[in-house]
């Protein structure tokens, strides 16, 4: 006979939520696997992790490799989608937060529109010395008997109100505060999650004990009364008769599950334009109409001072060389007294030319920041600089037709998608990213001259973004029309060969 | 800086993450940015000035990473 206490709709919502979670967990690895450290400082500093899942050890100096050596390649068959592809990592995880939360938000629409929630949520006290009572007969590698369960035992409606009411909000939390959108807006929020590190540390131990949790509530599905749960999950009906069908079936949805995991891993690193492409698609509605409102301001805020200077700052990419830039490296020898930004507009041909000391004119914008990779690395510095709206002044208004900003690098890309020979490293912004009021191109970092590794002389900095927007070693500013006209029409380079999104707020 | 260095046996997207991962371990290398072309593969190692990286242990790496090689240059 049905059981109401086991209706379709919780059986559905289950099963979504078993497809997601695999999609989040197997996405999240595989961005950990681009930083396998894990930190509770202000930065990264090598050395001082608090966790990691790595051998390597990496040289205390700055500016002396590259983040992208620290990454490690995981196979397809446990990440998603594996093969050293954060971006493309970063998309799934962001398409499965999106569908996992619209499905958590149904289930528990649905739980206390049901009045089903007295069966998980606990209302009275006693809950606590039966659970000890529970978990004191598992301990003894015994179960407990099937009166205990109405439906629930009592260490189950802990765990499940716990996962559903803590943990699961725990990891929405501290994965939006890793968001740059967020952390620009709100910097008090994210520096009581410990900052950007903390966040990060925080929202991995929530993923071990959310990991933990699925593992013992499948098991002890198969492992405590399964005659009754199985029919209960794959029927919704209270009848051992059908225990052996229900168990036939759970194991075969496990499998296909299973696989169509994996097979999602293999089939995205078929064609990753493609799948960049999809993804993107997919994700930019919550991008923007999430997070595009949040407007930056870390010049007006107080919750960062120069007691959060980090004592280091990791890189991606590091300085020109002869093979991709004499000029850059002339300009260097020369102490920048000949270095030029080129400020042009590709629709009507027109340009100026300024140098340091120009820019250094023009009204000095300041502000302390966390700047964040998307592999997952951060540092606060104290940024100096000069808005790019403002320089873009020097050419006159925008030219008719103008949609982007695109800035180029001296440096090369470290690496195309395709492995052709490297391009220019370049990132275009919309209208709205350079109309920010942190959105500048900064010459000093910390009261003094960027250093040459993070940019000299001149470097983008856009707050509201991941650190991939950020152009080091900057030799032009350019009004385009459309950047689809550039690259890969994908809005930049980046050391994953461009598989980011244009939009890199969180 | 950088040097350069070609690379014999590089012909794919999994061959070149073979080979970045073990140029990683090769001491002193900060960097790595490899190319795939019709005229050849090589791979970009960046370092520190007061390095020099000696073509015998990049070869070395190379082998211990599958079927690759330093060629000779073009």
């Amino acid at each position: 006979m049905d059981d109401p206490n086991f209706p379709l709709w919780l059986q559905a919502t289950h099963l979504i939520n078993f497809v997601l979670i695999g999609i989040l967990l197997r996405s999240g690895w595989e961005m950990l696997t681009s930083l396998p450290r894990l930190w509770w400082r202000n930065d990264s500093k090598p050395g001082t992790e608090w966790l990691k899942f790595t051998r390597r050890e990496l040289p205390q100096e700055e500016g002396v490799y590259t983040s992208l050596m620290d990454e490690r390649s995981a196979s397809p068959v446990f990440t998603l989608p594996g093969r050293k592809n954060i971006g493309l990592a970063r998309h799934f995880h962001g398409l499965g937060v999106m569908l996992w939360m619209l499905n958590g938000i149904v289930y528990v629409a649905l739980l206390f529109g049901t009045g089903l929630w007295r069966r998980i949520v606990p209302t009275e006290w006693s809950v606590f010395p039966e659970a000890w009572a529970s978990l004191k007969i598992y301990a003894g590698l015994d179960t407990p008997g099937i009166e205990h369960f109405q439906p629930y035992d009592a260490l189950q409606m802990l765990a499940y109100t716990g996962v559903l009411f803590v943990l699961a909000p725990l990891l929405i939390v501290t994965g939006l505060a890793m968001a740059p959108a967020v952390r620009s807006r709100f910097p008090r929020f994210v520096k009581l999650l410990g900052g950007h590190q903390g966040a990060r540390s925080l929202h991995f131990i929530a993923m071990v004990l959310m990991t933990l949790f699925i593992v013992m509530h499948v098991g002890l599905v198969f492992l405590v009364h399964a005659e009754h749960n199985l029919p209960h999950m794959i029927f919704g009906v209270t009848d051992t008769a059908r225990y052996a069908q229900a168990f036939t079936i759970a194991i075969l949805t496990i499998v296909v599950v299973f696989a169509s995991w994996i097979g999602l891993s293999y089939a995205s690193l078929l064609d990753r334009p493609r799948t960049q492409k999809i993804l993107v698609a997919l994700t930019e509605p919550a991008r923007r109409f999430g997070l595009g409102w949040m407007r930056p301001r870390m010049q007006d805020q107080t919750a960062y001072t120069e007691k959060d200077l980090s004592e280091f700052h990791w890189t991606n990419g590091l300085p020109p060389t002869q093979d991709e830039s004499p000029e850059w490296l002339a300009l260097r020898d020369g102490g920048w007294s000949d270095w030029r930004l080129e400020i042009g507009s590709t629709l009507d041909g027109s340009s100026v030319t300024v140098s340091l000391d120009d820019l250094k004119a023009l009204p000095k914008t300041e502000y302390i920041a966390v700047h964040t990779c998307m592999q997952g690395w951060s540092a606060t510095s104290r940024w100096t600089g000069v808005r790019l709206a403002e320089v873009l002044d020097l050419l006159g208004p925008r030219p008719e037709g103008a949609r982007y900003v695109m800035i180029t690098s001296h440096g090369l890309a470290q690496e195309m998608w395709d492995h052709r020979p490297r391009e220019p490293f370049y990132t275009v912004l919309d209208l709205k990213m350079v109309a920010e009021a942190d959105t500048i191109l900064a010459y000093e970092r910390n009261d003094r001259p960027l250093d040459i590794h993070l940019g000299a002389p001149l470097r983008l900095r856009v707050e509201s973004n991941h650190g991939y927007k950020m152009v080091k070693w900057v030799r032009s500013v350019e009004w385009i029309r459309d950047y689809a006209d550039y690259g890969d029409g994908r809005g930049g380079t980046r050391e994953d060969g461009a598989m980011q999104a244009f939009n890199g707020v969180i | 800086m950088s040097t350069i260095f070609p690379v014999a046996g590089m012909t794919t997207h999994r061959d070149v993450l073979r080979v970045r991962t073990a140029m990683y371990a090769v001491p002193g290398v900060g960097g790595f940015s490899a190319e795939l072309s019709g005229t050849g593969a090589r791979i970009i190692l960046k370092h520190t000035d007061d390095v020099v990286l000696d073509a015998d242990v990049v070869d070395r790496a190379l082998r211990t990473a599958g079927r690759y090689s330093v060629a000779a240059p073009a």
